[in-house]
This record gives structure tokens, C-alpha cells and sequence, in this order.
């Protein structure tokens, strides 16, 4: 159960091919298994993954604005959000801050954290760090103020760093069948 | 006479290497007891399978209470199915306001490709047929995220060139003018050849079916007073 004020805004990064929307998903999955929350899911490819009977998905980003406009209580996840995503307006930061008080939790899939504005890096406390460059490390470093997180440069495929706020740096690989039983 | 008794040579374990030969097996663990047991189905004891305990049919209880193991754990099942009715109505209510051709992500070729050709098409037909066939927004996105779709598997966008779009409308609005032109008088004149050959034809088997009754009506005897 996740309680208010608990929610997690989180972000996971990386690049292509590192495996940013299978932990997504797994994501949705631990959040259904574990809290009973329904996701809500913008995927502008979603022809090419099963999000799960648990997830609504949606490739329309009017339709996904509605539908996390009008509901709460759910898991929301934004893939490709690189590209849909307009960062530093004000419609894309109402969205990132109020969104923790209609839902129970927010993840953004990206490949560069710095397309987020300075006031939607500082409302992230959970992030999944893919292999990322040496700058993008120490980017990472400073958002969390822990240097355990330059160790993304050194990440091979499929590997990630896992952070929570005030937390230490969780390092992962994990098998497929690992992340089918993945938990936040 | 050997002043050594006789000793049992079983009994005895050989000096290590001492004779260069090697040392006997050693025997094998003692058998579980329970593996030599066979349930009231006749299945022998299998530790991978059954607890050590029986229920009170007399068969062995299974281990994963019939779930398989570790793939049957809770946290790797999964997790139920949920109902977004209430997610889908919202949804449905975010339609594009009118005049907008996509209210897709713009930035997505396939999206852009297929509303290129709903508004090639929408203009054909609107031409053809009338504005009264015009489509409203809903159906124009419904129709551009079929196209979208299909475009994707096929992978027709990158293929699209650009100029696709305004060339169909172009010659939807274009072609009917000059085939109207080119050809009013020799379609008006085969029109009607067709028109008489099928009044012609029609008129020749009703008058054909009117002389078959009337010959029969006259050879029929006149019916007796």
C-alpha cells in the first residue's frame, strides 16, 4: 500500500536497446502485484509490448492526458517521453507536479535526463539508471547528491542502477524471469 | 604354522596405496526409508515432488500444493487483470477538436504519413460524392490511427514521399474536370446506346412472351356451350 505523500515520481534512463521499457513494465507488474494499482500507460509503440491485462495503454497523448486528468488512484507510466514530452512548458510541469496528488505513482521513461527541466529533476526520488555517459553519470550524481551513481558508466546492457532518495545505490541485472518477479 | 591368527579380510580396511591396487567402493548412503514406500497410488517417495507426509487418502502431499515450485512463487504469478471502463470513457471524451486532422503525436512519420492520405482521400470523396461525407473529427482520427497502424506493420512511411497528399488531392479536385470535359459526348452517346439496347432487348421479350399467350389463348377449343 502506498500512502499519500509516499507516492514515488520516478524516472528510468537509459539508451536504446538497454532495456528501459521491460523494467517499465515490470514496474506496471510490481505495482499491480504489490499495491493493486491499475496502470495507465502512454506508448507511442505500444504494437510491440504486452503491457499486461493490468494496464491501460494508450499511443494517443490527448487520450493519456485525459484519462490521468479524470482518474487517480493508478500507476502512471510515460514511455518515449524523449520525444513527446515538451519539457520547461507550463502544461508538461502542471502535469510532473500535480500529478503525485490525483495518482499513486509516476514513472517517465527517457533517454536523457536532462530533457527534463530543472523543477521536474527535483521532483524525482526514485530512478532506474541504465548505462549512461561519463557527463550523464555526473548529472545523475548531483540531482541524487551521491557519487555511487557515476558507476552508470560502467554499466553493461540490461544492468541498472536503482535510487531512492536518501538511499543507497542499488546495482541490478536481472534475468528475465528475474524482473517478471522485479519489486520497487 | 603361522603365528598370526586368521582375520576376516572384510574386516580389515587394506593399508592405503600399499599394494598398489585400488581401494574397494565405498558402500552407498543408506537409503532414505521413506524411498523404499509407495503411496495408496503406488507412487514411490520422491523428495523434488512430495512432503514426507500423507493425507488421509494415503497419498503423498505435494510440495508446491500442486502449483509447480518456485515458477508457481507469488511474486512472479500474475497479478490480476484490471477493468478500465471508467479509463475508457474518459478517453473517448478526449476527442481532437474539429478541423484537426491527427491528434496524434506529431512527431511520429506514420502518423503524419496516414494523415496525409486521410485528407487526400476525405478530399476525393468529398469531391465524388458531396460535402455531406465529410468526415468530423472522430472519424478522421479513427480512420488516420488505422493508417498509422497499417503503415507501421508495412513499414510504407518512409517510402511516402512527401508530396503524396497534395498530389491526390490535386488530382482529385483536377481529374473529374477533365474527364468531364474529354468525354461528356461519347459517354452521353454510349449511355445511350446501352439504354436502347436494354429498352430494345426488354421489349422484344415482352413482346415475344404477348404472342406466345395469344397463339396459345387461339389454339385452345372454345369451351362447349
Amino acid at each position: 500500500m502506498i500512502r499519500p505523500g509516499d507516492e514515488p515520481i520516478g524516472v528510468v534512463c537509459g539508451g536504446s536497446k538497454s532495456g528501459k521499457t521491460s523494467l517499465a513494465i515490470a514496474i506496471g507488474r510490481a505495482l499491480r502485484r504489490d499495491h493493486g494499482l491499475r496502470s495507465l500507460v502512454f506508448d507511442p509503440y505500444s504494437y510491440k509490448q504486452e503491457w499486461g491485462p493490468w494496464a491501460w495503454v494508450t499511443p494517443d497523448l490527448a487520450k493519456f492526458r485525459a484519462a490521468v486528468a479524470g482518474s487517480h488512484g493508478c500507476a502512471v507510466i510515460w514511455d518515449e517521453s524523449t520525444l513527446t514530452l515538451a519539457a520547461g512548458t507550463d502544461d508538461a510541469e502542471g502535469f510532473f507536479t500535480a500529478i503525485r496528488h490525483r495518482h499513486r505513482a509516476f514513472f517517465l521513461v527517457t533517454h536523457d535526463v536532462k530533457k527534463l527541466s530543472p523543477t521536474m529533476r527535483g521532483s524525482i526520488d526514485h530512478a532506474f539508471i541504465f548505462r549512461q555517459t561519463d557527463e550523464r553519470s555526473r548529472d545523475w550524481a548531483g540531482i541524487f547528491a551521491d557519487n555511487d551513481l557515476r558507476q552508470a558508466s560502467q554499466l553493461n546492457q540490461y544492468e541498472f542502477l536503482a535510487k531512492k532518495s536518501f538511499r543507497p545505490v542499488v546495482r541490478h541485472a536481472p534475468t528475465a524471469e528475474e524482473l517478471r518477479s522485479f519489486r520497487l | 604354522m603361522s603365528a598370526n591368527p586368521p582375520t576376516d579380510p572384510a574386516a580389515t580396511p587394506p593399508p592405503p596405496d600399499s599394494s598398489g591396487t585400488p581401494p574397494p567402493p565405498t558402500p552407498p548412503p543408506p537409503a532414505d526409508p521413506l524411498s523404499a514406500e509407495r503411496d495408496s497410488l503406488g507412487r514411490p517417495f520422491d523428495p523434488a515432488k512430495f512432503k514426507p507426509e500423507r493425507d488421509k487418502l494415503g497419498r503423498w502431499k505435494n510440495l508446491h500444493a500442486g502449483r509447480g515450485g518456485r515458477a508457481a512463487s507469488a511474486s512472479a504469478a500474475d497479478p490480476a487483470a484490471a477493468n478500465f471502463d471508467d479509463i475508457e470513457k474518459l478517453a473517448r471524451g478526449a476527442a481532437a477538436p474539429a478541423g484537426t486532422a491527427s491528434p496524434l503525436n506529431p512527431s511520429d512519420e506514420y502518423t503524419q504519413a496516414a494523415a496525409g492520405v486521410v485528407a487526400g482521400i476525405s478530399t476525393v470523396a468529398i469531391l465524388a460524392l458531396g460535402a455531406h461525407v465529410a468526415p468530423n473529427a472522430d472519424q478522421t482520427g479513427a480512420m488516420v490511427r488505422a493508417y498509422a497502424d497499417a503503415f507501421r506493420v508495412y513499414g510504407v512511411a518512409p517510402k511516402a514521399p512527401p508530396w503524396i497528399a497534395p498530389a491526390i488531392a490535386t488530382a482529385a479536385w483536377v481529374g473529374p474536370h477533365l474527364a468531364d470535359r474529354r468525354s461528356q459526348e461519347r459517354l452521353q452517346g454510349w449511355r445511350a446506346r446501352w439504354v436502347n439496347f436494354v429498352l430494345w432487348f426488354r421489349g422484344r421479350r415482352d413482346a415475344r412472351a404477348a404472342t406466345a399467350a395469344a397463339s396459345q389463348a387461339t389454339a385452345q377449343p372454345a369451351p362447349a356451350p
